[in-house]
């Protein structure tokens, strides 16, 4: 390991490298450098193609916002901007299954938070509208390699819809990556909310159970709702519905047209979330999140087919009678059992650490290509994507970062990052603060 | 507000309607009327042909005992029956020492909700961090002996299943004040005491509302803070006695010198403890600062037996038990041996694996809390076990409870004679009682519980108890009514009219039910309802009791001749006429 | 049950008395205070580890030879003694115990949050054995942890520093015997929150925490003077006593380390203003995420310098931790101040070694940096330094073992001892930890939305504060 001081060096050093190749006049510019899109040419690299496939030497060419070729023979184009990058490797970029970036700032200001709108079925609300792309959290967040996530509203039943975002852009539909877009219900729970949760075992059934009625009852509205204004379509004259904007936002799921991201924990909630769906005939539409006891009905899960977005996996586990590395064993007891298993962090301020739930993941039972699929090529299945995102292929979208190491393991560091072809500067707040006060001055003196 | 035994003779007018009535002081409810209402002619009793336990593993049989004068006079196989002694055929009949509770609040008189007014109206003035101290819950100047009352609920129910002495402290929060030893069984609040003050009350139990001390944490700091202070102050006092000259008059207040009989080590501390972690708590504290201590509760010491085995302190165990909750494992195999990995380094019976199978380990987990509950269940026994002299508690169980629990004791391994030892001589001796209570000998205060059987057998009955040589009868009470006569006979609603010294009353009765029983409702003038107890009907005398929410009862005796009746309500050494009409039967 | 196990033995069992059948079914270890097996040993030989001693480099094929509890030999090749237990740890590493400079495990209150000032109270009184935390901070290797009042009070409560002797259940056998007392602080937020907004009282601002503060040392100060007039005479009475002012006169008089909620840079300075003032020179800082803006001054405080035990990343729940940096502790270890990583909330306590490792990627700490950040560093902040925090001879034999380099983020903890017996095990490990459970209770429910709950529930005073007013009940059952 590299002395710090010295490491700094290195850094200034390369960044000096970097700016006189780039004809630009000095590191401290370069760093203020926005996101570019050009030719680039990522040469001498190992590539990660997907997590089962690794070309050990080879070039990855970037034009425009895609990659436009991969392999060990490939040559850099004349136009190209070459980074040599021996002795690194370059990965798809990382996904995370469900975040809150964009749409909250500040844990305790509910000023600065947008994803909790009031009511019990706001399913018409879309995350999407209030994404601020200028949240200091995504910097932060893809300096580690993630490219694109969920960003999900929560509060009440149906909440809203949650969108898939690429960690780039000057406006939420720049952001909007292929248009995803997941319809979310919060599963009525048995579990208990957290550890300050004391109510009884029977209030909890009641409640849920009083909470399944009334989701029962509101989708047969939906349904309803849906037949009649299908039904509208179809002939004329006849009259619409009466408005109700939340059930016109859970059209496109009645219609079988947009998927329901269903969350459920605790195991029990998650068998009678499937039985609820397979009655509802939304199975095939159906992705869970997660799943903390996923595990004790994972044959269920991969019975009904449902793809599954786990997580936080670095939590305790949901019992004091369970294990205590329950959580981080979860996402290989699923795959084991035949589900295709993508990570969410649940975090606003420290998706961050999705690599290091990965990590964990990993260790515990997924193993390492396993971790890297659930963060790459599962999520972009999951969604829908995977001829756009997840792997390092010609054609595909170039959202990949190149590294020093393991992605997972903190000793690497990411040395270039690139979101739908932009070459985006590796700063953001936090590395400014350590620029600014690793060396204060004045230091002491008064 | 202390007074919770209005006259009824006194008072006036539209006040005296039935529920008042009810009310008023009933000292021993059924029995009121073989004792209470007539003079009982003679106070001394002979119980004779009595199998007599005088001790536990100390049995004459048949024997006499001779009640005079509050005080057992004679024991014995040859002890003659005086001339004026009521003579009690104790054939097949048990006598035993009458029982001592080792810390209740039976006989305190609860305020009645919402009289408290204080914390209402003055919340808004209280700085939560520093509340005055009655507030905080210091009150050790406190004495139980004024919030006693003769027919409090409790310690009626206690005394029927044989409770006759107990070291009753107040109701509070970290220090509600002194205790006293009481008999369980009197007629006023000033009869009962025994003992003025045995002990002052203690409890980890923060402040009510969320002022200081709010937690566990500032209880003990507190604590601590009171007792070093009052050290202080005590010297202080003591310097000033010896010299007052030219010094400043030392600090005086009844929350400090309340601690100085404790500090002395002549008041013992009376720590209510049942967790583990609070019987810990306490004996800390207990070392740190070297009062005097005696612990009740103790749920848990099969948690805590080392430490308890170390602590000098008399030890009285509650007579509550865990419940089994409704969903619980069917079978008894122990949790433990569920795990297929036995550790090498901890106890095996912490072990128990859990599977992806969701069913299997619900149960295995079920399995563990019914282990858990084992222990609980054992706990008397391992105390014996232990060698540890205790008494029992009856402060959170139900009396109606008690019973069967001390029955699970003994099928968990607890010996009879311990639990006998634990009702009778342990706690006489902890309690420094022991030349008076405790054993069926000539010379002790006559408490004495008389049986139809071992005290242990779930067919015994309790038929007197003897307090202060005062007779419970308990013999011609039957907890259910009979019905042997036509039910449709007395079903429907009845009218009636109460005559007493204040004019007459009515309302009605409603009875309901068939051969199989009957229940029902007596609805006061004011239309206040009260359920019937022990309805009986014989096809001539309806008989039932009726509870009043003050305390005590009243029993109704009815002559029923057609659609009328005729008879009277007794209670409280009163007796007022009562009749009636039906107004609504099963045929109309 | 109906049909109870006595019953069915004695039945089956016939004329053995009731009291032989019952010794025998359970025995001794159903009452024992300690949960450990009575012959768990205390005497091993760790062998041909990759030895990371924290403070004297890293030896490979390593030694580590326990007696008593204690590290009697490290080095290589050495021969085990007869009676010790000998374990092989080729290929794995071994690490000094971790230490937590702050958690909240472990204990039955966290807040008095009536009063501005208790510092009479102490965590140390209401400990609880039987906090399945406990057995999940050890199987992350944790072996000591500084358990904290909570910040709702400007002074809070006395801390204790334990071991994690899981199996004991006496309170008092998890308190690390000797170690220093320290008492709790806490600036900014959280008690302006709950005085000033929630009560109306002082402080409602940074100011008024400063002067609660100065207040309560300058009463200190009065209070030590009139006992000390005392014992010279020069009074004819003693003060009238208090707990509260015992302690910080223990602060004044440097037998008390204060350990400071904190996380402003210029609250951070105020404290460092007001102690010098009253010429106190023992001051730990926790959570500081703006430490690194001040890391000069925090090492040039006092003889030896202020310490920080910082979050590894944490950030952004509140407003005063918006302006963070995750190369906080890089930044305060680069500027020479003794830095710790603690992680606070209960529940996340088993992957310290994670949170170290983060400085790898967050200033590119060496691994002896990253490591002490965990062991020695926490150590010194708590003066426990020459028991604990490095695998040197003489040492508490306080362990953990690791498949792979604990700075690696696939390394799994595979045994943790301390005082030299194993507390964890991971060959060893069954689902179901629990010391005890409720009598009356059945399988527990699954806990739902973790992550949902437990800013509100865990992180920082004011919420400890609902959550004890919600749950004052339910502290007095099981």
């Amino acid at each position: 390991m590299l002395s710090a001081s010295l490491s700094r060096r290195l850094f200034l050093l390369c960044a000096l490298l970097l700016g006189l190749a780039t004809a630009l006049p000095d590191a401290a510019t370069a760093q203020k450098e926005p996101g570019r899109q050009g030719v680039f040419a990522l040469t001498n690299a190992q590539i990660v193609v997907s997590p089962t496939d690794t070309i050990s030497s080879g070039t990855v060419v970037i034009r425009d916002d895609s990659i436009a070729a991969v392999g060990s023979g490939v040559a850099a184009p004349n136009d190209a901007e070459v980074i040599d990058c021996s002795g690194q490797t370059v990965y798809a970029g990382l996904i995370d299954g469900g975040t809150r970036l964009g749409i909250e700032e500040v844990g305790s200001l509910s000023e600065t938070q947008d994803f909790n709108e009031i009511g019990e079925v706001t399913a018409h609300m879309n995350a999407l509208t209030a994404v601020n792309p200028n949240s200091v959290h995504i910097p932060v967040t893809r300096v580690h390699g993630i490219t694109t996530v969920i960003t999900e509203p929560s509060n009440g039943m149906l909440p809203g819809t949650a969108a898939l975002i690429d960690l780039h852009g000057y406006t939420p539909r720049q952001m909007h990556a292929a248009g995803v877009t997941l319809t979310k219900l919060d599963f009525p729970s048995v579990g208990r909310q957290g550890p300050s949760d004391d109510r009884s075992p029977e209030t909890i059934e009641k409640e849920s159970q009083k909470a399944l009625d009334k989701l029962n009852e509101v989708w047969d509205r939906a349904e309803r709702y849906a037949r009649i204004d299908s039904s509208v379509t179809a002939a004329e004259g006849r009259r619409q519905p009466e408005y109700i904007p939340a059930m016109e936002g859970l059209l496109p799921v009645i219609r079988g047209e947009q998927p329901l991201m269903i969350t459920a924990n605790a195991a029990s909630d998650i068998s009678v979330a499937l039985d609820w769906a397979e009655e509802r005939g939304v199975l095939d539409q159906v992705i869970l999140s997660g799943a903390m006891e996923g595990w004790r009905v994972a044959d269920e899960i991969a019975e009904a087919s449902v793809p599954v977005l786990v997580g936080s996996v670095m939590q305790p586990p949901s019992r004091e009678s369970d294990r205590y590395d329950r959580a981080y064993e979860t996402p290989s007891l699923l795959r084991d059992a035949g589900v295709t298993v993508a990570l969410r962090s649940g975090k606003t301020e420290n998706v961050r650490n999705l690599v290091f739930h990965a990590g964990f993941a990993a260790s515990h039972g997924l193993g390492k290509s396993g971790a890297l699929r659930a963060v790459t090529t599962a999520p972009a299945e999951i969604f829908g994507i995977d001829d756009l995102v997840g792997t390092v292929e010609a054609g595909k979208k170039a959202n990949l970062f190149v590294a020093d190491g393991d992605p997972f393991q903190p000793t690497t560091d990411v040395q270039h990052l690139f979101i739908e072809g932009y070459k985006l500067p590796l700063e953001n707040r936090q590395t400014k603060l350590r620029d600014e006060f690793l060396n204060r001055t004045p230091g002491l003196s008064e | 507000m202390m007074d919770p035994l209005p006259d009824v003779r006194r008072t006036a007018g539209a006040l005296v309607c039935l529920l008042a009535f009810l009310a008023a002081p009933v000292a021993a409810p059924v029995a009121a009327q073989s004792v209470d209402d007539l003079p009982p002619v003679t106070d001394t009793y002979a119980l004779t042909d009595a199998r007599v336990i005088q001790a536990p593993g100390q049995v004459l049989d048949p024997a006499t005992v001779l009640v005079r004068d509050g005080l057992i006079e004679a024991v014995g196989t040859d002890v003659s029956v005086p001339y004026d002694a009521r003579e009690i055929d104790a054939d097949s009949l048990v006598v035993y020492a009458g029982f001592i509770d080792g810390l209740s609040h039976a006989g305190v008189q609860r305020p009645e909700s919402g009289s408290d007014d204080e914390e209402d109206g003055n919340e808004a003035e209280v700085d939560p961090g520093d509340p005055p101290t009655d507030r905080s819950g210091i009150q050790p100047d406190r004495s139980v002996r004024s919030f006693l009352a003769p027919d409090e609920k409790t310690l009626e129910a206690l005394r029927k299943i044989g409770f006759t002495t107990g070291h009753v402290v107040p109701e509070g929060r970290m220090l509600p004040g002194s205790g006293a030893i009481v008999q369980y069984g009197g007629a006023s609040a000033g009869d009962l005491v025994l003992e003025p003050k045995p002990s002052l009350f203690a409890q980890i139990q923060p402040a009510d509302g969320y002022v200081y001390p709010a937690t566990d944490m500032a209880v003990i700091a507190t604590m601590r803070q009171l007792f070093r202070e009052a050290a202080r102050r005590q010297n202080l006092q003591e310097a000033y006695r010896e010299n007052p000259d030219g010094r400043r008059r030392p600090p005086r207040d009844p929350v400090h010198s309340a601690l100085f009989p404790v500090l002395d080590g002549s008041l013992p501390m009376a720590f209510y403890a049942d967790d583990a972690l609070s019987i810990h708590r306490v004996l800390t504290l207990q070392r740190e600062l070297g009062f005097p201590l005696l612990l009740a509760g103790l749920a848990e010491s099969h948690a805590a037996l080392e430490s308890l085995e170390t602590a000098d302190a008399p030890l009285f165990l509650t007579l509550d038990l865990p419940e089994e909750p409704a969903r619980s494992a069917e079978s008894d195999t122990i949790a433990a041996d569920t795990t297929d990995r036995p550790s090498r380094f901890y106890d095996p019976d912490l072990r128990t694996a859990s599977y992806r199978d969701v069913s299997a380990e619900a149960e295995n987990l079920e399995l563990r809390h019914a282990a858990e509950r084992k222990k609980y269940l054992r706990t008397a026994a391992l105390l014996e076990e232990a060698d540890l002299p205790f008494g029992f508690t009856t402060r959170e169980a139900d009396a109606g409870d008690i019973r069967s629990h001390l029955r699970t004791m003994i099928e968990e391994g607890l010996s009879a004679e311990a639990a006998l030892a634990a009702l009778t001589t342990r706690p006489a001796s902890l309690l420094g009682l022991d030349r008076r209570l405790g054993t069926v000998e000539d010379g002790k205060i006559a408490n004495l519980v008389v049986t139809d059987g071992s005290y242990f057998d779930e067919d015994t009955s309790v038929r007197y108890v003897f307090v202060d040589g005062r007779l419970y009868d308990y013999a011609s009470e039957s907890e259910e009514g009979e019905v042997t006569g036509e039910a449709s006979a007395v079903v429907g609603t009845w009218s009636y009219t109460l005559e007493t010294s204040q004019g007459d009353f009515s309302g009605t009765i409603e009875i309901e039910g068939d051969a199989s029983g009957l229940s029902g409702t007596f609805v006061g003038p004011q239309g206040d309802e009260q359920d019937l107890q022990s309805v009986s009907w014989d096809g001539t005398t309806l008989s039932f009791s009726v509870d009043s929410p003050q305390g005590g009862s009243a029993t109704v005796s009815v002559t029923v001749e057609g659609e009328s009746f005729d008879g009277s309500v007794s209670g409280s050494g009163q007796s007022f006429s009562i009749s009636g009409e039906r107004t609504r039967s099963p045929d109309r | 049950m109906t049909d109870s196990i006595s019953a069915r033995l004695l039945r089956a069992v016939g004329g053995v008395p009731l009291a032989v059948v019952l010794a025998t079914l359970l025995a001794a270890p159903a009452t024992a205070q300690d949960r450990l097996r009575a012959d768990a040993p205390d005497d091993w030989l760790i062998q041909d580890a990759t030895v990371l001693t924290v403070t004297n480099g890293t030896i490979e094929n390593g030694d580590i030879l326990v007696r008593d509890g204690d590290i009697a030999r490290v080095g290589t090749d050495l021969s085990a003694p007869s009676g010790a237990e000998v374990y092989d740890a080729s290929g794995e590493y071994v690490m000094p115990g971790i230490i937590e400079a702050h958690q909240h495990i472990a204990i039955s209150n966290v807040n008095e949050a009536t009063n501005q000032v208790t510092a009479e109270v102490g965590v140390g009184d209401v400990l609880n054995p039987y906090d399945i935390g406990i057995y999940r901070a050890l199987a992350g290797g944790v072996t000591t942890v500084h358990v904290m009042h909570g910040s709702a009070n400007p002074i809070g409560g006395r801390n204790e520093t334990i071991k994690l002797r899981y199996g004991v259940t006496d309170p008092q056998g998890l308190k690390m015997e000797g170690a220093p007392r320290t008492v709790k602080f806490a600036l900014g937020e959280n008690p302006t929150r709950v005085y000033g907004q929630g009560r109306d009282q002082q402080p409602r601002t940074r100011m008024g925490v400063e002067q609660v503060i100065r207040e309560a040392l300058r009463k200190a100060e009065r209070y030590a003077e009139a006992k000390e007039a005392y014992e010279n005479g020069e009074r004819d009475r003693p003060p009238e006593h208090s707990e509260r002012m015992e302690v910080l006169a223990g602060v004044l008089s440097g037998d008390v380390i204060v350990q400071c909620h904190s996380y402003r840079a210029d609250e951070i300075l105020m404290l460092m203003r007001v102690f010098e003032d009253f010429g106190i020179q023992d001051l730990v800082f926790h959570h500081v995420n703006e430490g690194f803006k001040v890391a000069p001054e925090l090492a040039a405080f006092g003889d030896d310098g202020a310490g920080a035990s910082v979050f590894s990343d944490w950030w952004a729940y509140k407003f005063e931790v918006y302006y963070s940096t995750a190369y906080n502790a890089a930044v305060l270890t680069e500027n020479g101040v003794n830095a710790s990583i603690n992680t606070d909330i209960p529940g996340e306590q088993r992957d310290m070694y994670l949170q170290a490792a983060k400085t790898k990627r967050y200033g590119d700490l060496t691994d002896d940096e990253a490591l002490a950040l965990i062991t020695i560093n926490p150590a010194r902040q708590l003066g426990i330094d020459d028991r604990v925090g490095s695998i040197e001879e003489g040492k508490d034999a306080d362990l953990a073992i690791f498949d792979d380099h604990p700075l690696s983020v696939y390394t799994k903890p595979q045994r943790t001892y301390v005082d030299g017996v194993v507390r964890f095990d991971h060959e060893e490990d069954p689902d179901d930890m629990r010391l005890r459970v409720d009598p009356e209770g059945t399988v527990d429910l699954a806990r739902d939305g973790y992550d949902r709950d437990r800013r509100k529930s865990c992180l920082k005073g004011v919420t400890f504060l609902q959550a004890t007013e919600s749950g004052l009940t339910l502290q007095h059952s099981h």
